[in-house]
């Protein structure tokens, strides 16, 4: 039987032994010689704070109810950290190059130092944290009353009251004051505390040994051997139940794995105390074998307990309980000094890492808008920032009281380390998303974040509260105003799922969505984008590659002030020294340039965190810009493999297009080199028909003399009509190659194109009269004009007309003659009832020299409609084929309207 | 092991893990057979444990030997001199 007195003295003798270990680690860690605090192992126990009192009594209650299914709570940190390489070391990284200093600073540094998500991340951890806070409180007074006050073989963890709450209170007390004086010393840069780190680096090796020797002690000294433990119906009703490895299994083990990386003191252990990246390696089967350890006794405890203690015995004071029955106080004075470690070491860290929190996201950005306070005016930011951490500390443990206060007599707090778990997990996905998705944006994040905390609140935290009637347990059962699609238990009538898993799916599902959704329809502002560079390319990208893209200027000594402000006098002076020593500049001050300013903003943000360090530097620097050319160039190499290939995709599709262009352009010559030939053979052979009439005739003339005067005329007037066709066949090819090369010389106006038509078909008269053809003249009085030349104009008008008349072989031929105003564009339309243009000419038609295959027999050189269409294309017109079949066709003349004529100016 | 087949080795192991302790293969080991006393569930969970226990320790140490980590507790966030 152990005294109160013995028991309190030896708690404040531990304590003490805490407050000196602690303050050794300070004096060894001032004195430089820090390698005797930062060794590995004791990184590795530090992060042990992982093992609260809800491990070390809780953990054996969870086994003597649920059986098996306490391991997943070791075996999810265990998964995560053997597989350190990929996801801890990552963040260990991003946190030390970036001086991280809480969750919420990763957070919120990662979607662009963005204050509304740290100051959202910063509520949720605190409102997880406290019933977790008040959860140890309870395990402290509780087994202090156990321990202290029970005779052996008596009370048994049965609820004893009174005297709890003071003894509460005093603890609360007393951990404010040691957090107080080793988690607010200084504003250290990277947010190291070694004192702190020291003494729950012992508490860790206290709780284990604790927790051995109790197991040890339970089943040799209790149960008489191992397989004494396991040969109990106990054990059977323990192990033999249905389905252990369901769903709750996998749940329990992601909600661990997501615990031991998102709970605001396991990150402040695991990456924020992290003073080598090395140490990872060791924690990575190091911490494991410590959960291992933790675990190996715990079922035996919970059979034993079942076995030997009477029922009603509280099985989550299984582990002070059994040796209290069996008359080991030492023993249990030894266990209760194991819980009181596990529940302290959470209590001081949680609470460290949440001042943290609460002093550089929410109290510095509300005394930098506070108007007086400008970083321009004096005052010691430092004093700021410790005395709002140490105010931040009490009110968290005030908050931990006052929750162990409301809910002492419920059974509430039992369950809040798995409540607790579960909302700390709602910032696994902006994590993960953050380091591994660098499209992942701040609206998505906050949008997945409010959603999945909602939804835990009232899927998990709402239920927890329910008592006898009070309104929460009519929600539980009927919904929430009646409407059983909101039931807490059953959202959407999901029935029959257990309670965690309900709501782990609902609020994890809620969060992933909206953040990818909402990430895919948002843009990222220039500076997520710079901060998802860096951070998902972490390995790759150093954080000094921010002052390629981020481009400031500020004054120097506008910057010495700010930084004595925050980081003190001597630390700002030797780094100012330093960075002027690294620029080779004379003096202490260094360049203010971009990169100065970038790692000036980082040491910052190791004190009062990314945002609000962002601020800070945006008061005294200027004309920030952020290029994004830069941006583009940091993404990393399988961006731009991926970028590279996709280009080189591009080109060669474009390579194609051009090889194609070439390939229609070289037929196109070809045709042309051809038709050149064909050409050439033509004019031969055009020029060649005359000539040989000319040369034959005169031959005659020359040799015969005794021709007839009336003969000899006869051939005279060959003669020359010939050599008239040769000049005018002569004349046209001149015609047409000086159309060709664009050297023009008539003389363009403004006229009316009915003028022209009328003209046309007068000169073509005489021509269809010899044909018998009837033309159609289909007038249109709408006074139009147009830009062109009379005589030209007339010229393709007749070389139409005369062609629909010449190569009409039909019985009864036909022309007519239509125009009409289209838009803006003057068209005649002269068509025909002729044989129409065979479908292979009609590609050809007007090319020079060209006589359809059906016109073979009739004359002409065949450059009329060749001179026609590029008279046409010199008004800015065209000439075209509208349709043809073997019932005749259509020829249309286009030309473009004049908009407004200017009169007077008509010419006829 | 080259340094390629170790980082895909140190992305194996825990995926091993969830196999062995996430998947129905538990379901192979019944807890009514006993092993030196010990159900054979609670013998196959913490022997898998030690195992990938034991997988991270020596896994760790040729991660380390291949050089990929930082030297010593070089500052990160400093601007090394050009």
């Amino acid at each position: 039987m152990l005294s109160v007195d013995s028991v309190l003295l030896t708690a404040l003798a531990y304590v003490a032994l805490l407050f000196g270990l602690a303050f050794a680690a300070d004096r060894l860690a001032k004195a430089g010689r820090l390698g005797l605090v930062q060794s590995p192992i004791i990184y590795t126990l530090s992060i042990s704070v992982y093992c609260t009192s809800w491990t070390f009594y809780g953990a054996v209650g969870s086994a003597a109810r649920n059986g098996i299914e306490f391991v997943t709570i070791y075996l999810g940190p265990t998964l995560v950290f053997i597989g350190w390489w990929y996801l801890l070391r990552k963040m260990v990284r991003i946190g030390r190059t970036n001086r991280i200093s809480s969750i919420a600073d990763l957070i919120s540094s990662r979607y662009g130092k963005s204050n509304a998500l740290a100051v959202l991340v910063t509520v949720l951890a605190v409102i997880g944290t406290t019933p977790y806070i008040a959860l140890q409180l309870k395990a402290v007074t509780s087994s202090f009353q156990i321990v202290s006050n029970a005779s052996a073989g008596a009370g048994l963890g049965i609820a004893v009251g009174g005297g709890q709450d003071v003894t509460a209170l005093w603890l609360a007390a007393g951990l404010a004051a040691f957090t107080i004086v080793f988690g607010t010393r200084n504003i250290d840069a990277n947010e190291r505390h070694p004192g702190v780190v020291a003494a729950i680096a012992f508490e860790a090796l206290v709780k284990l040994v604790a927790l051995l020797a109790v197991g040890i002690f339970v089943v040799w000294g209790v149960a008489g051997g191992i397989p004494a433990v396991f040969d109990t119906p106990e054990a059977k009703l323990l192990l033999e139940r249905e389905d252990p490895f369901g769903s709750r299994w996998l749940t329990l083990t992601f909600l661990a794995g997501a615990a031991v990386l998102c709970l605001p003191r396991q990150f402040q252990v695991t990456v924020v105390e992290n003073g080598d990246e090395r140490h990872l390696q060791t924690a990575s089967w190091l911490f494991p074998l410590y959960l291992f350890l933790i675990s190996l006794f715990i079922l035996p405890i919970a059979i034993v307990g079942l076995n030997y203690l009477p029922p009603g015995a509280n099985p989550d004071m299984f582990v002070l309980t059994l040796p209290m029955a069996e008359g080991q106080d030492w023993l249990a004075l030894l266990a209760f000094i194991g819980g009181f470690s596990s529940a302290t070491s959470m209590v001081i860290v949680a609470s460290i890492a949440l001042s943290i929190m609460i002093s550089n996201h929410i109290v510095m950005p509300i005394v930098l808008r506070w108007p007086r306070s400008r970083a321009d005016e004096s005052g010691d930011v430092r004093q700021l920032l410790l005395n709002s951490r140490r105010v931040s500390i009490c009110v968290v443990l005030l908050l931990g009281f006052l929750y162990y206060r409301l809910s002492a007599n419920s059974d509430a707090l039992a369950a809040m380390g798995l409540i607790a778990f579960a909302a700390v997990a709602q910032l696994l996905p902006p994590m993960i998303a953050g380091m591994y998705w660098r499209a992942a944006t701040a609206k998505g994040a906050i949008a997945g974040l409010a959603a999945g905390f909602v939804l835990w609140a009232y899927t998990l935290l709402l239920p927890s509260f329910a008592a006898d009637g009070n309104w929460v347990t009519g929600w539980v059962a009927e919904g929430a105003f009646g409407s059983s699609l909101l039931k807490p238990r059953a959202l959407l009538g999901l029935d029959g799922l257990d309670p965690l898993v309900h709501a782990i799916y609902w609020s994890l599902s809620a969060n992933v969505l909206l953040l990818v959704g909402v990430s895919l329809f948002t843009q990222r502002s220039p500076l997520e984008r710079l901060q998802s560079a860096l951070f998902v390319d972490v390995f790759r990208n150093p954080a000094q590659h921010e002052s390629r893209v981020l481009v400031r200027t500020a004054a120097i000594d506008d910057l010495y002030i700010l930084a004595q402000r925050i980081l003190g006098a001597d630390a700002a002076y030797h780094l100012f020294r330093a960075a002027a020593r690294r620029q080779g500049e004379p003096g202490s001050l260094p360049r203010p340039d971009a990169a100065f300013i970038a790692a000036l903003e980082r040491e910052f943000a190791g004190s009062v965190g990314g945002a609000s360090a962002r601020v800070m530097i945006g008061q005294v620097a200027s004309g920030e810009t952020i290029s994004l050319h830069e941006i583009i160039g940091m993404i990393d190499e399988t961006q731009q493999v991926i970028e590279y290939s996709h280009e080189l995709e591009l080109k060669s599709r474009e390579l194609e297009a051009t090889a194609a262009q070439l390939r229609a352009a070289n037929e196109r010559l070809r045709l042309l080199d051809g038709e050149k030939d064909d050409f050439l053979s033509q004019v031969s052979h055009e020029l060649r028909t005359p000539m040989t009439s000319i040369r034959s005739f005169s031959d005659v003339l020359m040799h015969e003399h005794d021709i007839e005067p009336e003969q000899a005329k006869r051939f005279l007037k060959i003669i020359q009509d010939e050599s008239l066709r040769l000049t005018r066949l002569l004349d046209e090819i001149l015609d047409l190659s000086h159309l060709e090369r664009g050297g023009v010389s008539w003389e363009m106006a403004m006229l009316e194109p009915k003028d022209a038509i009328v003209r046309a078909l007068e000169s073509c008269e005489g021509l269809a009269c010899e044909a018998g053809t009837s033309i159609k003249h289909v007038p249109n009085d709408t006074p139009a004009l147009v830009r062109a030349n009379m005589d030209r104009l007339c010229q393709v008008l007749i070389n139409l007309i005369s062609n629909a008349i010449k190569y009409n072989s039909n019985a009864s031929p036909a022309v007519t003659v239509s125009s009409a105003i289209d838009g803006a564009e003057y068209r005649v339309l002269i068509e025909d009832n002729g044989p129409g243009i065979a479908q292979a000419d009609r590609q050809r038609l007007f090319s020079k020299f060209f006589r359809g295959s059906r016109q073979q027999a009739q004359g002409g050189a065949g450059l009329g409609l060749a001179i026609s269409w590029e008279i046409m294309r010199h008004f800015g017109g065209r000439l075209e084929l509208v349709y043809s079949s073997d019932r005749g066709s259509g020829f249309a003349l286009v030309l473009p309207l004049h908009a407004n004529p200017p009169p007077g100016q008509v010419r006829h | 092991m080259n340094r390629q087949k170790l980082f895909a080795a140190a992305l194996a192991l825990p995926l091993l893990g969830v196999f062995l302790l996430q998947s129905p293969l538990i379901e192979l080991f019944p807890p009514d057979v006993h092993l030196a006393g010990v159900p054979l569930e609670v013998v196959y969970i913490f022997s898998a444990w030690l195992a990938l226990i034991a997988g991270a320790f020596f896994l760790g140490k040729l991660l380390v030997r291949s050089g990929s980590l930082p030297d010593s507790d070089t500052d990160l966030g400093e601007d090394t001199p050009p």
